[in-house]
C-alpha cells in the first residue's frame, strides 16, 4: 500500500512526453487549401517532441543549452518549460515540398516526469538541487508558483451507458426519456459524445457532436453509411443480439422502411446524404475540391464512434447500442447513471494537457494557412519552405508558450472545440505547502466538476457503494464542495498509458467465442452473451461457457500474460434470473483496458497474487476482508489491508474506527491546516507564506501508514499531557488552557515565514535598481538598498531603497506590517525579463514569531479543535501524585456529544507509550469487541503502576487539597492549526472613514470596523437600550449637524447668508433707509423661502445628507417635518 | 571590510559601492556593484544570497 502520491500525474505526463505529443501531432487533420495561383496545398504535422527545460536567455554568458532547474524557476518567478519541436510536412499538388523542422513554443514540464531534469536523481542530488528529497513531483511551476491539475471525473470512455433522463424528452418532437450515451475517446484522448435516442415512434436517432454543436440524424442513415450490406442482412445482424424480440424486429423494419422512403438505398447515397447535410459545418476540414461523399466520410470518421477505426466494427457496436437501448425501453435492463463511480473515469493532468496541446497545435496550423492564403494574394507568389517559416513566425510568445502557461496559471480553458471537457475553469490549483498533508492532498483530490457545484440535487454528492476502495469516505470537505471534491484512496491508481489488447480477440476466439464471421456456426437455440472490449463489439460467447471464459481471462491477467494487460477489467454481467422483477445491467462480457480508469490492488485468492481491479469489475466481484468470510465458489479476492478504503489523510487518524465518523471528516480537514514542517529547503523557497512549527515531535502513537508515508520527515505536532478536567472556568465551549510553563519551554512555538518578492521591472520604472544613497545614513538598510539579514524590522522602518538611474532619485520604502518581523534572508536574483539590468529583483524572507497566545487554535487528531483561552500559571494548575502538571486542560464536556472515543484511547495509549518507552500502533481495525483497545492499554497501564483507565488522583493547584474525583490524564498528540489570532483580530476606536458617507470603512487591513448590522440593531431595539442604539449607529458612526428650514422642510436650501452684498444692493439699501446700519452678521438663511426665522440646527447622519443630495439630483425632494423634541408626542 | 555589514557612523565615508554576495550554486563569494548583472562570477548562477549581518544583534531576551 505504499502510497505513491502523484504516480498517475507523473506517468500521465510521461505518456505525453514519450507517446502523447507524437500521437497528437499525427492525429491533427491536415490543413488543405487552394492558393490563388491554383496550387493545392496540404500541411500536416508528422512528429512532435518535448525537450527538457533549458535556459535560453539573451545574455552572452550562457550557451543555449544550459539546463534550467525547478528551484531556480521558483525563485526567479519563471515557468519550468521545455521546447516543443515539430516537423511539418508540406505537399503542394500532391508532391512533397519539404519537411520543416521548427520549435513551436515552450510547454510547461511536470516535475519528476520524463521531461524533467530531476528524474532519476538521488537523494543527495535532489537536496543539492534545492528540492525536497521525498517529494514525488506531479506539479508544474508557472511564473514561480506551483500548480497542480486536479483530477476530474468524466464519464467512462468507450462504454455505452443506458440512461433514463427526463430532459431527453425536450430534445425534440417524439423524443423519449430513454437513451444510450457513449463518450468515445481516441488514443490521443480526443473525445466525442454520441447519444442514441429512442423515439416514441419506435425509431432511433443519433445525436452527433461536432465542435460543441449537436446534430440529430436517424440512426439507420449512419448504419447504412457504415456498411454496404443489404437491408435483410442489416436487419438480421441487428436482431442477432435479441433473437426472440418481436418488438425490436418491427422497430428495425420500421427504420429500414423509412430509409427506403427517403431514398437512402445504398451506402453511397447514405454517405452523400450525410455529407450534404453537414458540409457547411465541416467546411474548413474538407477541401473545396472534395465531394459531398468525402464530407460524409469525414463525419463518419470524426463524429461516429471515433475510438473505432473500422466501419464494420462501428456497425456492430451501433447494433449493440441499439439492442441495449431497446432492452432499456422494455425495462429489461437497469438504468445507469454517470453519478456512479462504475461509469466514471478520471481525467489526469497529462491527458488534459495533451488535449490542449493538440488543439493549440491545430490552431497554429490554421493560422499558418490563413497567413499563407493572405500572402498568396501577391502576384509573384510561390510557396517555399522559407515562406512557411515566415508564416509560422515567432511562436515563442504565442499560442503554445503563453497559452499553456495561461492554462496552468489560471486554470481557465480557452478553447474553440470544447475538447469534451465539461468545464472551462478551475482545472488547476496552487499546490499549497502548508504542510505535507495539504500538499499531498492536492494530488489525491478528485473533483466531480464545476457544473455540479450549482446542482440542487444531492444525488451527485452521495457516497455510493461502488466507490469502495477507490474514493475515501471520510476525506471530503464539509460545506459547499462536500461530496464533490473527494480524495482517492491511498492504494488507488489510475491507468495512464495505452495498453496492447490486440490479442484479446484471438485469445477469446480460442476460448470459444464466436466472432461475427463464425457466429452462424453456433448451434441454433444456443443462448449467447455479447462481448464488448473498450467499446468495440467483438463477438458472442455461449452463456454456458461465459463463467469459465471470464475465469480464464482473469487468470491470464493475473499471471501477467502478455495477451491481456494486467490493468484490464474483466466483468461478466449475468442476465437476470427473473427478468420481470429483477433488472440487471445489460448482460455480457465486458473487457475494459482504456486509460483513465481507477484501479486498485487486491489479493487474488485463487492464484495468491496481487490483482488490480477497476470500478466496473469490482461490482461483479466478491472481495472479502478476512479469508474466513469467503463464500466458496464465489469469492476470489481479498483486500490487501483492512484500511484500504482510506485516503492519505484518512489513514493518519489514530483509532478512527472508535470515533464518530464526522469527527474523522473534520480531522481530515484540520490535518491539512496544521502548522508543521512545510519544507526542508527553506533557503530555495519563495512561497508567499509558510508556517513552521519550531519544535515538532513524532507522535507517541503511530499508524502503519505513518511510517509508509514517511511522515516523520515532515512532522505535524507535539505530544501533550492532557488532563480532562473542568478546572479553570476558562475552558468552556471548546476552549483549552495551556500550561504557561510548557509554553515558556517551547510548547507549540511557531513562525510564519513570508517571502516578499520585489520586482522593480514590473513597476514601469525600468531603469530602477536597489541602491542606497551613500550620503544618506539609514541604519536599517544595507549599502545595497536591501534589508539587513538577521535584523528585526518594526512598522514604518525603511527596509529597502531604490534608485532611479534616469532621474537620480532615491526612494525609501517603509515596512508596513504592524507585526515586527525578522529579516531571514535576502536574495537578489537575475531578472528574467531584463537580464543584466542590475539588482532589480529581490526576495526578502520575513520570519514572524508566532508563539501561542490566547486565541490561537489547536486540535487533537480526532476533530477536537479548541481555542487557547489562557496561559495558566503552572503553580496554579492541578498536579498528580507524581507531581505531573498537565500541558493542556481539556474540558470533559467535549466528549459526550462528539463521541471521540479514539481520543480517549489515544490518551491512554499515549500514556502507556511514554511509560514503557515504546511506540504503539494506532491503526484502525486492530481491536474489536472481543479484544478491546481499552483492555489492551488498560492492562499496560496497570503494569506501569497506573490506574487501569488512566485516571489519577489530582491535587488542586490553588489550595493543594486532593480532588474528590480522579482525573483522566494521558498523552495526546496535539496539532497547532494555522488560524492564529494575530492574523485575525480586528479592533478600532477611531480610524479611517469613508470620504462620502463619513462612516467607518470596513476591512481588517485598512483598520476598519466590524459592521453593526441589522440583527445587532434588532437586538439593541429589543433591549430597549436606545442610548446604545444612538451611540453605535449615530455618534460613533457618521453623526453630522446640518441646518434645515422648517418652513419648506429642506436640508439643502439653507445656506450662509451672503454678507458681501453687491454694490447695487448696498446703494439701494442706503437709499431706502438712510440711517439704518448695514447688517454684516452671518446667518443661515433658507434660499427658497428667503427667510431665516425657521432655520434650525439638526443632528443628522451624514449619509442622510448625502441621500438628500443624490435624490435632489434626480429631482426628488425630501421634505422634513421638524418639531422641537419637547413637542413631539409619542404615538 | 565586511561588505554586508551596516556601515557604522565612523565608516560612512568609505565609498566602495560593492557588496559581497554568496552564490546559490557554488557558494563562492561575489563582489557585486549596484549596476552589475546578477550573476555568479564563477559558475554563472543567477541567484545570490546577501551575507548575514556580522553586527551583534541582541533582542529582548526575557
Amino acid at each position: 500500500m505504499d502510497c505513491d502520491i502523484a504516480s498517475y500525474h507523473v506517468s500521465s505526463f510521461d505518456f505525453l512526453v514519450t507517446d502523447g505529443c507524437q500521437l497528437a501531432a499525427q492525429a491533427i487533420p491536415a490543413e488543405k487549401f487552394r492558393l490563388k495561383n491554383g496550387d493545392n496545398v496540404t500541411m500536416k504535422f508528422t512528429s512532435a517532441q518535448l525537450h527538457k527545460p533549458t535556459l535560453d536567455s539573451g545574455a552572452k554568458l550562457t550557451s543555449d543549452t544550459l539546463p534550467l532547474y525547478p528551484a531556480e524557476c521558483r525563485q526567479r518567478g519563471m515557468t519550468y518549460a521545455g521546447n516543443l519541436k515539430v516537423n511539418i510536412d508540406v505537399h503542394v499538388n500532391e508532391t512533397r515540398l519539404d519537411i520543416i523542422e521548427t520549435i513551436l513554443g515552450k510547454v510547461p514540464i511536470m516535475l519528476r516526469s520524463e521531461g524533467c531534469h530531476l528524474r532519476g536523481m538521488s537523494r543527495k542530488q535532489l537536496v543539492a538541487a534545492g528540492e525536497e528529497p521525498i517529494e514525488k513531483g506531479g506539479y508544474f511551476i508557472v511564473n514561480g508558483s506551483e500548480k497542480v491539475i486536479r483530477l476530474l471525473i468524466a464519464n467512462r470512455r468507450n462504454f455505452p451507458i443506458a440512461i433514463i433522463r427526463k430532459t431527453f424528452k425536450e430534445k425534440g418532437k417524439l423524443f423519449s426519456e430513454f437513451g444510450v450515451m457513449m463518450r468515445s475517446v481516441k488514443e490521443n484522448h480526443t473525445a466525442v459524445m454520441m447519444t442514441m435516442h429512442y423515439l416514441d415512434t419506435g425509431t432511433m436517432q443519433l445525436a452527433l457532436q461536432f465542435r460543441r454543436e449537436i446534430f440529430y440524424i436517424p440512426m439507420m442513415y449512419i448504419v447504412k453509411a457504415l456498411t454496404n450490406k443489404n437491408d435483410a442482412v442489416i436487419s438480421a445482424e441487428f436482431k442477432k443480439g435479441r433473437p426472440k424480440d418481436q418488438f425490436f424486429a418491427s422497430c428495425i423494419l420500421n427504420m429500414l422502411a423509412q430509409c427506403q422512403e427517403e431514398g437512402i438505398l445504398d451506402q453511397e447515397s447514405a454517405i452523400t446524404a450525410i455529407g450534404s447535410r453537414f458540409r457547411v459545418a465541416v467546411s474548413d476540414r474538407v477541401g473545396p475540391w472534395e465531394k459531398d461523399i468525402d464530407a460524409g466520410r469525414f463525419i463518419l470518421k470524426e463524429c461516429v464512434l471515433i475510438h473505432l477505426e473500422d466501419d464494420e466494427e462501428k456497425f456492430y457496436t451501433l447494433a449493440y447500442m441499439a439492442q441495449k437501448l431497446i432492452a432499456l425501453v422494455k425495462g429489461e435492463c437497469a438504468p445507469e447513471t454517470p453519478d456512479n463511480p462504475q461509469f466514471q473515469e478520471a481525467s489526469v493532468s497529462g491527458h488534459i494537457l495533451l488535449l490542449i496541446l493538440r488543439e493549440r497545435m491545430e490552431n497554429i496550423l490554421g493560422m499558418v494557412r490563413r497567413k499563407i492564403e493572405f500572402m498568396s494574394a501577391r502576384q509573384d507568389f510561390r510557396l517555399t519552405s522559407a515562406q512557411i517559416l515566415k508564416a509560422l513566425g515567432n511562436h515563442n510568445g504565442g499560442e503554445i508558450t503563453r497559452g499553456m502557461a495561461y492554462f496552468l496559471a489560471t486554470g481557465n480553458l480557452v478553447t474553440r472545440v470544447g475538447l469534451a471537457l465539461q468545464q472551462e475553469s478551475g482545472f488547476s490549483v496552487i499546490a499549497e505547502r502548508i504542510n505535507q498533508l495539504r500538499f499531498v492532498s492536492h494530488f489525491r483530490a478528485i473533483h466531480r466538476g464545476a457544473f455540479f457545484m450549482e446542482m440542487r440535487t444531492t444525488d451527485v454528492r452521495k457516497l455510493r457503494p461502488e466507490a469502495w476502495g477507490f474514493i475515501c469516505p471520510v476525506h471530503t470537505p464539509d460545506g459547499a464542495p462536500c461530496g464533490l471534491l473527494n480524495h482517492v484512496t491511498a492504494s488507488c491508481e489510475i491507468v495512464t498509458h495505452l495498453t496492447d489488447n490486440s490479442n484479446v480477440t484471438s485469445m477469446l476466439a480460442e476460448l470459444g467465442m464466436y466472432t461475427q464471421k463464425t457466429v452462424s456456426m453456433a448451434p441454433s437455440g444456443e443462448e449467447l452473451y455479447p462481448v464488448l472490449m473498450d467499446g468495440r463489439f467483438i463477438g458472442y460467447v455461449p452463456i454456458a461457457k461465459a463463467a469459465s471464459i471470464e475465469r480464464y481471462l482473469r487468470c491470464a491477467k493475473v499471471a501477467k500474460d502478455a495477451r491481456i494487460p494486467y490493468t484490464a477489467e474483466i466483468a461478466l454481467v449475468r442476465r437476470s434470473t427473473d427478468i420481470k422483477n429483477i433488472q440487471t445491467q445489460y448482460p455480457g462480457i465486458y473487457i475494459l483496458s482504456d486509460p483513465g480508469r481507477l484501479i486498485r490492488p487486491v489479493r487474488n485468492l485463487a492464484l495468491d497474487s496481487v490483482e488490480h481491479i477497476g470500478t466496473f469489475e469490482q461490482v461483479y466481484l466478491s472481495v472479502v476482508l478476512d479469508p474466513e468470510e469467503a463464500e466458496p465458489g464465489v469469492t476470489m479476492h481479498q483486500e490487501l489491508h483492512p484500511s484500504c478504503l482510506f485516503s492519505f489523510a484518512g489513514n493518519l487518524i489514530p483509532f478512527p474506527d472508535h470515533n464518530q465518523s464526522p469527527r474523522n471528516v473534520y480531522q481530515c480537514q484540520m490535518g491539512k491546516q496544521t502548522m508543521g514542517t512545510a519544507v526542508h529547503a527553506w533557503h530555495t523557497r519563495a512561497d508567499n507564506k509558510m508556517y513552521r512549527l519550531q519544535f515538532p515531535q513524532q507522535p507517541m502513537l503511530k499508524l502503519e501508514a505513518y511510517e509508509k508515508y514517511q511522515m516523520d520527515e515532515y512532522p505535524l505536532g507535539t505530544n501533550a499531557c492532557v488532563a480532562v478536567i473542568s478546572y479553570t472556568g476558562y475552558d468552556m465551549e471548546d476552549a483549552m488552557t495551556i500550561n504557561k510553563a510548557s509554553y515558556q519551554r517551547g510548547f507549540a512555538h511557531g513562525t510564519v515565514i513570508k517571502v516578499e518578492r520585489i520586482e522593480l521591472v514590473t513597476e514601469r520604472e525600468k531603469k530602477t535598481i536597489f541602491h542606497k544613497n551613500p550620503r544618506e545614513e539609514i541604519k536599517t538598510v544595507g549599502p545595497d538598498g536591501l534589508p539587513i539579514p538577521g535584523r528585526r524590522y518594526f512598522m514604518d522602518e525603511v527596509y529597502y531603497v531604490t534608485f532611479n538611474m534616469e532621474t537620480g532619485d532615491f526612494r525609501t520604502h517603509k515596512f508596513h506590517y504592524a507585526e515586527p518581523a525578522y529579516c531571514g534572508m535576502v536574495r537578489i536574483v537575475e531578472n528574467s525579463e531584463a537580464p543584466g539590468g542590475g539588482a532589480q529583483h529581490a526576495l526578502i524572507q520575513w520570519r514572524i514569531e508566532r508563539n501561542p497566545i490566547i486565541g490561537d487554535k489547536f486540535a487533537s487528531r480526532h476533530g477536537q479543535k479548541g481555542i487557547n483561552s489562557f496561559l495558566w500559571p503552572t503553580e496554579s494548575l492541578p498536579f498528580s501524585e507524581t507531581g505531573m502538571v498537565p500541558d493542556i486542560i481539556f474540558n470533559p464536556h467535549g466528549f459526550p456529544s462528539r463521541m471521540t472515543i479514539g481520543m480517549m484511547i489515544e490518551s491512554m495509549a499515549g500514556k502507556c507509550a511514554a511509560t514503557h518507552g515504546e511506540n504503539y500502533d494506532a491503526s484502525p481495525f486492530v481491536f474489536n469487541e472481543d479484544n478491546t483497545a481499552i483492555n489492551h492499554f488498560g492492562e499496560l497501564l496497570t503494569k506501569a503502576g497506573y490506574n487501569y483507565y488512566g485516571n489519577e488522583t489530582f491535587y488542586s493547584g490553588v489550595d493543594g487539597r486532593q480532588m474528590e474525583m480522579q482525573i483522566f490524564f494521558g498523552i495526546v498528540y496535539y496539532q497547532r492549526l494555522r488560524h492564529m489570532i494575530a492574523d485575525k483580530f480586528q479592533v478600532r476606536a477611531t480610524g479611517p472613514i469613508d470620504p462620502i458617507t463619513h462612516q467607518p470603512v470596513k476591512g481588517r487591513k485598512k483598520g476598519g470596523g466590524i459592521r453593526f448590522g441589522e440583527m445587532e440593531r434588532d437586538a439593541i431595539i429589543a433591549h430597549g437600550t436606545s442610548f446604545v442604539l444612538q451611540d453605535r449607529l449615530l455618534n460613533c458612526s457618521d453623526r453630522d449637524v446640518a441646518y434645515a428650514c422648517r418652513r419648506c422642510g429642506s436640508l439643502l436650501s439653507v445656506l450662509m447668508s451672503n454678507k458681501k452684498q453687491s454694490f447695487a444692493n448696498k446703494r439701494r439699501f442706503h437709499e431706502e433707509n438712510e440711517d439704518a446700519q448695514l447688517d454684516y452678521t452671518e446667518t443661515q438663511r433658507c434660499r427658497t423661502c428667503d427667510r431665516d426665522d425657521q432655520v434650525f440646527l439638526l443632528q443628522v447622519p451624514r449619509v442622510f445628507r448625502y441621500l438628500t443630495a443624490e435624490l435632489a439630483a434626480m429631482n426628488v425632494k425630501i421634505k422634513l417635518g421638524i418639531e422641537h423634541p419637547a413637542k413631539i408626542t409619542g404615538s | 571590510m565586511d561588505g554586508s555589514a551596516t556601515p557604522g557612523p565612523g565608516q560612512a565615508h568609505v565609498k566602495s559601492n560593492s557588496m559581497i554576495y554568496i552564490c546559490g550554486e557554488c557558494h563562492g563569494e561575489n563582489e557585486i556593484k549596484p549596476k552589475d548583472a546578477i550573476r555568479c562570477r564563477e559558475c554563472g548562477y543567477r541567484i545570490l544570497y546577501k551575507k548575514r549581518c556580522r553586527k551583534l544583534m541582541v533582542y529582548d531576551a526575557r
